[in-house]
């Protein structure tokens, strides 16, 4: 934290941090309006194709007997696992005290809260029947990892959720005061979450209290809901997941999805929201760092999973394992680990690297690497079940996705990123008061 | 990489080749080319040998005549084809016999006997078959020609016999039916199982059959019995269902009425149901509690 500032000085600070931090919220220019309109299409074709699916049942995708699971829950896979990022940003490094995540524990929380919804959401978009999803809890057996599984998803959402409001009330009461002229769905939002915030002392000691419990509570529920999501697989006798290592594994894949996501976003904001003074590259550097650290521990895991079975090559393992690195998954697979995995290790050593931009182009390849992994854990699996594969049409010993399965895919895709920009417009996504606050202004000033 | 895919398509290109090479080239030594049955096939042999067949072969080879045999490679073929009726007797009963690759070998599970019948069953789809045996078929079988057939049981509880008494119209008298096969069934968990071969009436109309006493039974040792005719296309479906006690007494212990993880909703374990509620109650306890503080906020002057 800096020396406290003379009061005069303090207050300039102050409202120069207000206006720069919350001018985005009010402007809703030509680009701006380019996006909305490209997400309304995504989210259209979204509707359309799940019109069809609605009407005429999973048919209408690629799914069949066998690869029973295809791109929607390699997809839902992705979203938890990109969500826990904000686990890892707002609790573990927040609880240790790192204080360079102050600019970007809120977008890391709006990137969490966004997939984790979506996540719940893509079960019901690859149900054939999704009336029938009260059916989950009325008759659903405790027994089973898939009712673990929503109960996880529900209860991260929701902790994500407090997590992005509760430190984000002083800026609300803040921004309420600053932009009296803003349209009215942004006021009713702003006075409903406010929460009748003054700035007391014993305001601020108890959302301190609550934001440190739930950061404790959130660190088992986040490890929770992604090592569930694994339990789905590991929990079958199937090549390719019967593996005990597979929470961990899918949990430290995670970090790595989640942070490149993170990445993106704050390049985003950082760029269109003109936001170069309070994401600079001071931060890219140190996420950086992060993304290598989360990389290394997830390349360990690779090599255990991989190698383990490969050395020992069991009957159905060794055809999974080749298909994998030298037969028809080949190319999914090395992109997955190259992209995925092995290039932001070696290209982040260089501190060239760790700057914005290129971070950037190489956060969307490790976040598409992360994509295509998923998709390789969950299709070839069931493409190669134990009894061979026969008396069956010729289109079930393959998987294609359809086209109204990749656009439903791409629509909850596009459903993810207008929950970020619609809270992108409703919060400044950087803490003014915190960021106001390690600036040495100090908390009358910020209060007033 | 291209070279481990060209290895790949070769081995799959040799292994189709070589697959269709074995298929094709089933030699069946010269001196069992030659063998006939010993004894005439007949309406009985081919009965039984279509008995046998319909058990043993046609999960394979289908229903002849139809090409429904399964898809495999090599085809099992259908019994009915050019590819069975150009062999000779000797060829199919030694291919019966020792089997080879996808098909079993049934020198163990079939007799000598019961493997002609099902060759004589066989050659009744192929047109141009003349028996090698020139002796012409002596036993006929008695077959009852009345209608109205009716099977009374009696039992045995000390040798666990049953005699079916079968009788039927002719010429407007209900009279003793002889020459009708009657099958002996047992209930055992998915549909009725036969005890023994079919048998077939003597003149007084009467079949017999022992049953085992070393089944499985209810609680009490009790199962349920039924004895049909087998040619129900010809007299229509006759049959009768009795409860006997023959059987050994047997509790069924099902895993389903334990508390288990293969358990149904009602029977989840005790350590899971306290873990999963204990869990997801103590975090909404405290995600409620963080929310109502979070309420409270406003009256932190």
């Amino acid at each position: 934290m800096a020396q406290t500032l003379p009061k005069e000085e303090a207050k300039a600070r102050f409202s120069k941090i207000v206006s720069d931090l919350t001018k985005p919220l009010s402007q809703f220019g030509q680009s701006f309006q380019v996006w909305g309109f490209v997400l309304f299409t995504i989210i259209t074709l979204f509707g359309y194709a799940y019109f069809l699916q609605l009407r005429d049942g999973l048919g209408v995708t690629g799914m069949h007997d066998y690869a029973a699971w295809g791109m929607y829950i390699a997809n839902f896979v992705f979203f938890v696992a990109a969500a826990l990022v904000g686990m890892l940003i707002t609790a573990v490094l927040g609880l240790i005290g790192i204080k360079w995540i102050t600019p970007v524990s809120r977008i890391a929380e709006m990137v969490a809260v966004a997939f984790a919804m979506m996540a719940g959401l893509v079960i019901v978009f690859d149900m054939g029947r999704p009336d029938r999803l009260l059916n989950v809890f009325l008759y659903g057996r405790l027994q089973s990892p898939i009712v673990w599984d929503l109960t996880v998803v529900m209860t991260y959402t929701v902790i994500s959720l407090l997590l992005l409001i509760l430190p984000m009330i002083p800026d609300i009461a803040i921004i309420k005061k600053n932009l009296p002229n803003a349209p009215k769905w942004q006021r009713i939002t702003w006075n409903l979450l406010s929460f009748g915030w003054t700035g007391t002392p014993e305001q601020y000691k108890s959302i301190h209290r609550l934001v440190r419990v739930l950061a404790v509570l959130i660190v088992p529920v986040a490890l929770a809901i992604h090592t569930v999501t694994s339990w789905l697989f590991a929990s079958t006798l199937r090549h390719g997941w019967d593996s005990t290592i597979f929470g961990p594994y899918f949990v430290t894949g995670a970090f790595v999805s989640g942070v490149a996501a993170v990445i993106i976003a704050m390049y985003i904001f950082r760029v269109n929201y003109k936001l170069e003074n309070y994401i600079t590259d001071f931060h890219f550097d140190k996420i950086a760092k992060l993304l290598v650290l989360t990389s290394l521990v997830y390349f360990y895991f690779n090599i255990n999973e991989f190698l383990v079975p490969a050395y020992k090559m069991k009957q159905g393992d060794d055809h999974h394992i080749l298909s994998l690195f030298v037969g028809e998954w080949a190319g999914w697979f090395w992109f997955a680990q190259v992209f995925g995995n092995i290039l932001p290790i070696i290209l982040l050593l260089f501190k060239k690297m760790r700057k914005p931009t290129p971070m950037f182009y190489l956060a969307i390849l490790t976040v598409l690497g992360a994509w295509a992994k998923r998709y390789i854990i969950v299709v070839p699996t069931q493409l190669h079940p134990h009894l061979p594969v026969q008396n069956v049409p010729e289109a079930f010993h393959v998987y294609y996705p359809t086209g109204p399965e990749i656009a439903i895919t791409i629509g909850t895709i596009g459903m993810a990123i207008t929950i970020i920009t619609i809270l992108a417009k409703l919060f400044p996504v950087v803490s003014i008061w915190e960021t106001a606050k390690e600036d040495g202004v100090d908390m009358d000033t910020i209060n007033e | 990489m291209k070279n481990f895919k060209r290895y790949i398509s070769l081995s799959i290109a040799l292994s189709v080749v070589f697959s269709t090479l074995v298929a094709q080239d089933w030699e069946v030594p010269l001196t069992e080319k030659s063998v006939v049955s010993p004894i005439a096939f007949g309406p009985s042999t081919q009965q039984h040998g279509k008995d046998l067949f319909n058990t043993n072969c046609k999960s394979c080879h289908g229903t002849p005549g139809t090409e429904s045999f399964l898809p495999l490679n090599p085809p099992p073929g259908d019994p009915a084809s050019e590819k069975f009726s150009k062999q000779t007797d000797g060829e199919l009963f030694y291919k019966i016999t020792n089997g080879k690759g996808g098909m079993p070998q049934f020198k163990n599970m079939l007799s000598e006997q019961d493997r002609w019948d099902v060759i004589s069953y066989i050659r009744t789809f192929h047109k141009d078959y003349k028996p090698a045996n020139i002796e012409v078929a002596s036993e006929a079988v008695q077959s009852f020609s009345g209608t109205d057939l009716s099977i009374t049981l009696q039992t045995n509880a000390d040798s666990a016999e049953v005699i079916a008494q079968v009788k039927g119209m002719k010429d407007g008298q209900l009279i003793n039916a002889s020459g009708v096969r009657v099958s002996f069934l047992v209930k055992r968990n998915f549909g009725f199982l036969p005890i023994g071969d079919p048998a077939t009436t003597n003149e007084q109309g009467l079949a017999q059959m022992k049953y085992p006493t070393d089944l499985p039974g209810d609680s009490i040792g009790q199962y349920q019995i039924r004895v049909k005719l087998v040619d129900d296309d010809v007299y229509g479906q006759v049959t009768v269902d009795q409860t006997v006690q023959w059987g050994q007494a047997f509790i069924y212990d099902n895993p389903l009425n334990y508390r288990a993880l293969w358990g149904n909703r009602a029977n989840v374990p005790l350590w899971l149901l306290f873990s999963y509620f204990g869990i997801v109650g103590g975090v909404w306890i405290t995600i409620l509690w963080v929310v109502l503080q979070m309420l409270k906020l406003k009256k932190l002057k």
